[in-house]
């Protein structure tokens, strides 16, 4: 846990195949010195996906897009093919030695803590998570979509504000899986 | 409040309020022949009890505010047929809608919601309908409360299961909040507004308000409720309502039928659902163009996440966002929050 919380940045060791990350940075430079707010890339069958957060908010300001430098955290990456690899935001701060479990968002919404505002959270860190558990909900259109965990295990961290736009995938809660017996 | 199970449901300890089988039956009874006096002797055998018991049940009938005339020995007659969303009359007029086969009615609940998200859990098929008389914890959107005055209004919650991604699921708020307003417009001739995504309005202020939730994988939806609140008959809103709530019969000046009104609101329901289903969210956000003077140039407030601003609408995203001209020139897609008309 203390060594990943550090590794916020894409361009530590941490290798995935196929993916320089080196290179992954240069797009990001190059994305924000066009204002882009996405881009995709593909060759021989690996494909990255690359998203800034920012690009829908819960009143995306399309207008807004800043040309100004990338925040400091990766934005999502999704890569497919041809084995299936998912790089995420989230789990690309984990290290090697510690596979966390992400949550993911099954919508673009609003991401809430808790179930009315002044309420408490539904689970904070250090919680002990059982599937089937409710974390937190995700509105859009006043559909109110109550996530539960998928796994069994410790939440390490929340990823994700209360009150903020989340896309469709977005890591949601970094859970450090229990034990199999 | 007579307690005990509806037919056809496993008995479960939190749907223990549910409306006694034998107090709906009596009522059905009475409400199908009100000109007719029927017999302790009738009753008993109609919902079941003992023939000396007959009077219990009626006692009970009259608790629940439907007058009943007579005693034991004349037989008993129902003065005046109450506006009671009796399961049986229900079931009676939707015989071939998937709407009409689970029916939970409870005189006096918490909230539809909560009993729904229960069934949900607990493996209820599609089309399950909670209803209430009255709610004494309804809720809206961000913890706010729905005034759910006892019998003048429909307090329902629909459970709806279908092979759906949760990516198209919250097009399902408009498709509910059309279903309302069509229905509405069938029964009392009013032409609501949709105010996005599934507020009801008639003169500007608010008579129906829908709050959806999901339980969903992430590739597939496992149920969906559906709570849906309308004032019908309110005579008069609270103070503090006045300015933004109204009911159909503040509206039309006449008292509504509720029953006559469900059977609209759920035959509509399940139609622009299906149409759902089988042609996607298009024809829905077409319907909903068509309607609402909120989906286009409209003069809107937007608040959400602290943030507040001032704009045009500018027509549905496809996965039926509100897209807004924002008055200093940005393009705002709105994901949730409040929307008012503004200047």
């Amino acid at each position: 846990m203390k060594a990943s919380r550090k590794k916020k940045n894409l361009s530590t060791e941490r290798s995935i195949p196929g993916v320089e990350f080196g290179q992954v940075e240069k797009l990001l430079d190059f994305m924000a010195a066009h204002g882009l707010e996405e881009f995709e890339y593909e060759h021989r069958g690996l494909r990255i996906r690359l998203k800034k957060a920012s690009a829908v908010t819960n009143a995306a300001t399309r207008a807004e897009a800043p040309p100004r430098a990338l925040p400091r955290q990766p934005p999502a990456m999704s890569g497919t093919a041809p084995d299936p690899m998912e790089i995420t935001a989230a789990s690309s701060s984990a290290t090697a030695s510690e596979e966390l479990h992400i949550i993911k968002s099954p919508i673009v919404g609003t991401f809430y803590a808790a179930a009315s505002p002044g309420a408490p959270p539904f689970v904070k860190i250090g919680d002990l998570i059982q599937p089937g558990q409710v974390v937190c909900i995700i509105e859009a259109m006043k559909l109110m979509n109550e996530i539960e965990a998928d796994v069994s295990g410790e939440l390490v961290r929340g990823l994700v504000e209360n009150g903020q736009p989340v896309e469709y995938g977005q890591g949601l809660f970094a859970i450090r899986p229990a034990k199999k017996k | 409040m007579a307690t005990g199970k509806l037919s056809g449901t496993t008995g479960r300890s939190d749907r223990a309020g549910t409306t006694d089988r034998r107090i709906d039956a009596l009522l059905t009874l009475l409400s199908e022949n009100p000109t007719v006096v029927i017999s302790g002797e009738k009753i008993a055998r109609h919902i079941g009890v003992s023939r000396s018991a007959v009077w219990l049940w009626t006692h009970r009938l009259r608790a629940l505010g439907v007058r009943v005339k007579g005693h034991p020995r004349t037989g008993y007659r129902i003065e005046r047929v109450p506006d009671v969303l009796s399961p049986s009359l229900l079931r009676r007029r939707l015989r071939d809608s998937p709407f009409g086969k689970r029916i939970y009615h409870y005189f006096k609940t918490a909230s539809t919601n909560s009993i729904a998200l229960d069934l949900g859990h607990a493996g209820e098929p599609h089309g399950a309908i909670v209803l209430a008389e009255e709610q004494t914890g309804g809720r809206g959107r961000a913890g706010r409360s729905w005034h759910s005055e006892k019998t003048n209004g429909i307090y329902m919650s629909v459970l709806l299961r279908s092979q759906i991604s949760p990516i198209v699921a919250p097009v399902i708020t408009l498709v509910a909040g059309l279903a309302v307003r069509d229905a509405v417009q069938e029964e009392t001739g009013v032409a609501g507004d949709l105010r996005w995504p599934n507020d009801v309005l008639a003169d500007g202020k608010k008579f129906s308000g829908i709050l959806t939730e999901m339980y969903a994988k992430p590739s597939q939806v496992r149920f969906v409720i559906v709570g849906i609140g309308i004032n019908v008959n309110h005579t008069a809103m609270p103070a503090e309502l006045t300015r933004v709530a109204t009911s159909l019969r503040l509206i039309t000046g006449k008292p509504v039928s509720r029953l006559q009104l469900l059977v609209r609101l759920l035959r509509r329901l399940d139609s622009y659902y299906n149409r759902f289903l089988a042609e996607g969210s298009r024809p829905i956000l077409a319907r909903f163009a068509e309607v609402s003077t909120y989906a286009r140039g409209k003069r809107v407030r937007i608040t959400t996440g602290g943030e507040s601003y001032v704009g045009t609408s500018d027509g549905l995203e496809p996965n039926g966002l509100l897209r807004v001209r924002r008055d200093d020139g940005k393009t705002a897609v709105v994901i949730s929050g409040d929307v008012s008309e503004a200047n």
